[in-house]
């Protein structure tokens, strides 16, 4: 339903004539934005950052001083032991433009599987709460292979394709993410990357996976004839996170809304933040890792 | 029906007892050169300054005493006819009255006085001739009924291109919209660019934007009665017309002169021809292919002065195909109406008019999609079954007395889907029809108190019934697991509702040139329409009341004040209105839609209630070789639900503060007119965000209050000229030519407002601008129509 009318804005974008306009809107309320997560077999990460006006201009300046909080004070805590997160400057990250460059790292509890964990951040005088689970179950997808894609009309280019059997007796929630390896820096969600079982629950099925952008509003990436294509000769990390109801919840709205942003013909979704006195998602990933290397 | 038929007779004895003087002059008023019936003409006596106006059929009767009279019959674009008449028994006369070409000349003006818009307690009502809207250039040169109603004041449009109606503040599923007495559930084609009203098939048009008598229910805002022609009993007629973006083609005839006639209608529009203009050389555009047709057909025969029978039926669909090459994506999306409407007009005798009518009517929308191995259907359909039966009892006392009775089972598929990943089906839901029926029974009577105080009162009580078989899904909330499932059979009543509606309409005569009128008006709806976007889609779906969705309810009052000038030939009018509009719904904030198929859809409704008032200004002309009107409404529609916007009131999405239309028609001189249009309306409303964050480095918008952001205001000009060539001989053969520029001044009117990120936010060189989308620039458009 959301597809077809979204391509009927696409069709009336192309069909008639757009311009610029000038926007006055009122200056918004100053929020913080809160991107924490925490996996099996890692410490917690999380991201703080600011609002800004919705015309604000963007530049580098603006980036590094307003954009970052970096006077915060970030716990997680599993209800037995507190982990006080470090600030990091990720230089690597910075030079290659990956997305986050600077955030709070855990260095005492790692990510356990079925764990219930809490986030508390203090900036200035405000107090910021999340709670999240990583689920008890792992799962794997039965079979994992890549084929070219007629259309692409060069057969270097294709879909991986997976064969996966979901579990009748739980409700369950995915993410799937790729990384390329030497390619892509960390791993990216596919195009429509969360899932729950309620089109399949209990069944075994074919599906494959769109390979996603790291910057979404890169307008020239669309035109890029690799465009949801892995090509012949990558390497191919699939992850498969098994997520909670709520992690869920907030994937599933952002990329909604992401994705339709200015699609006339819907009411905004609202966004699902499971942060309390912020806006983002404290999440929790029971992931498994599956590699294809891409080969006729 | 033979209890009814007992009834009557006992009242028909009763009065012939008490006023054994009076005697009924009645008949048929019909255009004399094709045999048409004229619906609403007037038809009166000179010396007493009272009389009578046709009905749907035709039928006028007026019981009077003994004496002799002038009988003068009157109808806008038509020749009087006056004829002396002893009464001295009851009369049976038959009036045709000679159509007088459209360029007036001096006779139409002091005869064809309107007088109307003061005499009659129809306050709300809007009688546009169908020569009218065929004059007024629209998009693409195509005249459009719903456009030039558009015109109107208190009628506004959504915006470009959009036929929907949305009448005094009311959404536009509160319109009944009536084809010969069928509901058409999906009056557009194209997304709203066209109606399904084909204005060659089309005999007369009413509409009432408040005070609608008792014998039309079941909507809120407005009652449109479309009414088709009956095919020329004289001889054959074929009309035509061969433009850039459709063409069409009527054909009617006698079967048997004067006994029996048929009509048949046809256009389409040309796929390419209407994509291609606007096409930036783009696989998109040639991977589109769309058209829509429709057919209108009817036929009739009199059996005797007493008995007539009319079958009429209407088929439209539109086809819209769409093959996305990158993404191998193959899209076929189908909506369209089938109406068919059978109808027996029985008169008892000269006081009594009866009309029996049995409709079908069915409305269906199918998506098709394709993608690699997934294939996915959903479809969304209504079928109604309906029977009426109605009866006008023009009274010796001055009552024009309406009672009757309808009766209608309603079958609704809101949402269907099926679809397969491969070879795998997926789990969809099942098919969810919702059963229900609607039983009525009315009582209208219009007479005068006084001599100058005219009422029009009404009563209608409906029932309405919700059975099985359903199944009801119960869960505290959409988010929250189903806890239980009610099974109803098909024997069970699911949920019964049963209302009165009082109608009440008075006119008060000031002086012979002006007129005060004031109405209550009354209105339950049992059907509602739930869209998922902020505009009108074919997507959106229509659900019956059920035991979660309350019937609407519409309350309406309007004040008007009515003042002729010269000499009646310059209408004015103020209007005032309030409304309320309670047991509104919309989708609740944040449904997933796909997981209302597993579900009952009403369990992801929030309702609220709505309010709208304003004020309409209108001049008008009819009359000369210049005619027009000039239209001002002021209004305010607000929408208050507590799970929406946090509880605040908030804009509905049609609120337009100010709307302006200006017409003008000219005839130049006997082969040449000239149209020109003019509006202005204040911009749509729409939520635009406030401010933005980053979430894994994409753009994330955040939303301000529901509604709270206008767009920039709509204005623009259209200009159209008709010319007739006029041959030396009178021929069989006529043809004319249209030449329309819409959008005169190339203004580039908002359809709707996106913003477009550019680059990378994180290495500071993103670009965020706000772009507006504008649909139709300057479009020049010939039409060819001929008629023979």
């Amino acid at each position: 339903m959301k597809k077809m009318l979204l391509l009927t804005t696409m069709i009336f974008i192309l069909f008639s004539c757009s311009k610029e306009i000038n926007l006055k809107l009122p200056t918004p309320e100053s929020k913080y934005v809160v991107e924490a997560s925490i996996e099996n077999g890692k410490y917690p990460i999380v991201v703080l950052t600011r609002n800004m006006p919705y015309f604000a201009p963007v530049d580098t300046a603006f980036l590094m001083d307003s954009l970052f909080v970096t006077d915060a004070q970030v716990i997680v805590s599993d209800g037995v032991i507190n982990d006080t997160l470090q600030l990091f400057y990720d230089l690597s990250r910075i030079q290659r433009k990956w997305w986050p460059f600077v955030y709070y790292k855990g260095s005492k509890i790692v990510g356990q599987l079925g764990r219930h964990y809490y986030l508390t951040v203090k900036i200035k005088s405000t107090i910021i709460t999340a709670e999240t689970t990583i689920p008890s179950n792992v799962y794997y997808f039965d079979t994992i292979w890549w084929k070219p894609d007629a259309k692409a009309k060069n057969d270097s280019l294709g879909y991986i394709w997976i064969k996966a059997t979901d579990n009748p007796n739980e409700k369950n929630y995915y993410r799937i993410y790729t990384q390329r390896l030497s390619r892509d820096y960390d791993f990216v969600p596919i195009f429509g990357s969360v899932y729950e079982d309620i089109y399949i629950s209990g069944k075994n099925f074919d599906f494959y996976l769109t390979r996603g952008l790291k910057n979404i509003e890169e307008d020239s990436a669309y035109s890029d004839k690799e465009f949801g294509y892995y090509r012949l000769g990558d390497t191919v990390v699939i992850k498969l996170s098994n997520i909670d109801k709520a992690t869920f919840e907030f994937w599933r709205t952002l990329e909604g809304e992401t994705y339709s942003a200015g699609n006339p013909f819907t009411n905004p979704t609202p966004i699902k933040h499971n942060v309390h006195g912020a806006l983002g998602v404290f999440g929790g990933y029971a992931s498994s890792y599956d590699t294809l290397i891409i080969k006729h | 029906m033979k209890r009814n038929g007992l009834f009557i007779s006992i009242i028909i004895f009763a009065e012939s007892l008490l006023y054994a003087q009076k005697f009924t002059i009645s008949g048929y008023v019909r255009d004399a050169s094709n045999g048409e019936s004229l619906i609403g003409a007037n038809v009166w006596l000179d010396e007493l300054k009272k009389g009578a106006t046709s009905n749907t059929y035709g039928f006028y009767s007026i019981t009077i005493e003994k004496g002799t009279y002038t009988l003068v019959a009157k109808y806008l674009g038509y020749t009087a006819f006056k004829k002396k008449i002893v009464v001295d028994k009851n009369i049976q006369l038959n009036i045709e009255l000679t159509p007088t070409s459209i360029v007036a000349k001096e006779v139409v003006i002091t005869d064809n006085k309107a007088i109307k818009n003061i005499e009659s307690t129809e306050m709300g009502k809007i009688d546009i001739p169908v020569q009218t809207i065929k004059q007024i250039p629209v998009v693409f040169g195509e005249a459009d009924i719903m456009k030039t109603l558009q015109l109107m004041p208190g009628i506004q449009t959504a915006g470009e291109g959009n036929t929907d109606l949305y009448v005094r503040g009311g959404g536009p599923d509160q319109n009944l919209i009536l084809l010969d007495e069928a509901i058409v559930y999906n009056p557009s084609h194209l997304f709203g660019f066209f109606s399904t009203f084909n204005a060659d098939a089309i005999q007369n048009i009413e509409m009432f934007k408040s005070g609608m008598p008792a014998y039309y229910g079941g909507r809120l805002a407005s009652v449109l009665d479309v009414t088709m022609k009956e095919g020329n009993m004289k001889q054959w007629q074929a009309d035509g017309g061969i433009g850039l973006i459709a063409s069409r083609i009527s054909i009617q005839g006698p079967l048997k002169k004067d006994t029996a006639s048929f009509i048949v209608s046809a256009r389409r529009t040309y796929a390419d021809l209407l994509i291609k203009p606007f096409t930036k050389s783009n696989s998109i555009a040639r991977a589109t292919s769309y058209y829509f047709y429709d057919i209108n057909i009817k036929t009739n025969y009199r059996i005797s002065q007493k008995d007539r029978l009319f079958l009429s039926t209407y088929f439209g669909q539109d086809l819209f195909d769409f093959n996305f090459a990158s993404d191998q994506m193959k899209t076929k999306i189908n909506w369209g109406n089938w109406t068919t409407t059978f109808r027996w007009n029985h008169l008892y005798n000269p006081k009594l008019f009866s009309n029996f009518s049995f409709i079908f009517s069915q409305y269906h929308f199918t998506f098709d999609a394709k993608q690699e191995l997934i294939k996915l259907k959903l479809y969304s359909g209504i079928q109604d079954i309906t029977s009426k039966l109605d009866y006008t009892y023009l009274a010796s006392f001055g009552h024009n007395l309406k009672f009757g009775l309808f009766y209608s089972h309603h079958c609704y598929t809101p949402n269907n889907a099926s679809g397969y990943t491969g070879e795998t089906e997926l789990d969809l839901g099942k098919t969810v029809r919702l059963y229900s029926h609607e039983m009525s029974l009315y009582v209208n009577d219009e007479f005068s108190i006084s001599n100058r105080l005219k009422l029009n009162l009404g009563i209608r009580g409906t029932d309405f019934m919700h059975t099985g078989p359903f199944d009801r899904y119960v869960h505290e909330d959409f988010n929250l697991p189903i806890t239980d499932t009610i099974h109803y059979s098909s024997r069970d009543i699911v949920k019964n509702y049963f209302h009165l509606e009082p109608r009440v309409s008075l006119r008060f005569s000031i002086d012979t040139l002006s007129s005060i009128k004031a109405s209550y008006t009354q209105n339950y709806q049992y059907v509602h329409l739930v869209s998922t976007s902020t505009t009108t889609l074919p997507t959106d779906v229509w659900v019956p009341s059920t035991d979660k969705i309350k019937p609407q309810l519409g309350i309406q009052y309007s004040l008007g004040y009515y003042r002729n000038f010269f000499d009646n030939t310059v209408e004015t009018s103020i209007e005032g209105y309030y409304k309320t509009m309670k047991n509104q719904l919309e989708y609740a904030e944040g449904v997933l839609l796909e997981n209302t198929l597993y579900d009952n859809i009403d369990n992801y409704l929030v309702f609220g209630k709505g309010t709208s008032y304003g004020v309409e200004f209108l001049i008008q002309k009819r009359m000369g070789s210049t005619t027009g009107w000039i239209g001002y409404t002021w209004s305010k529609t607000t929408k208050h639900f507590p799970l929406i916007n946090n509880g605040e009131p908030f804009p509905a999405k049609y609120d337009r503060r100010h709307d302006i239309s200006f017409v003008i028609n000219h005839a130049i001189n006997e082969s040449l007119t000239i149209s020109i249009v003019w509006v202005y309306a204040t911009g749509n409303t729409t939520t635009m965000p406030v401010s933005r964050y980053i979430i894994d480095g994409n753009v994330v918008s955040e939303y301000g209050p529901r509604n709270g952001f206008r767009l920039p205001p709509y204005h623009r000009a259209d200009v159209s000229v008709n010319w007739i060539p006029k041959p030396k001989k009178k021929r069989r053969f006529e043809q004319s030519w249209n030449f329309s520029i819409y959008n005169l001044y190339n203004r580039k009117n908002p359809y709707f407002i996106f913003i477009d990120v550019d680059g990378d936010i994180l290495t500071g060189n993103a670009i965020i601008k706000a772009k507006q989308v504008s649909l139709f620039p300057i479009l020049p458009s010939i039409t060819w129509n001929f008629k023979f």
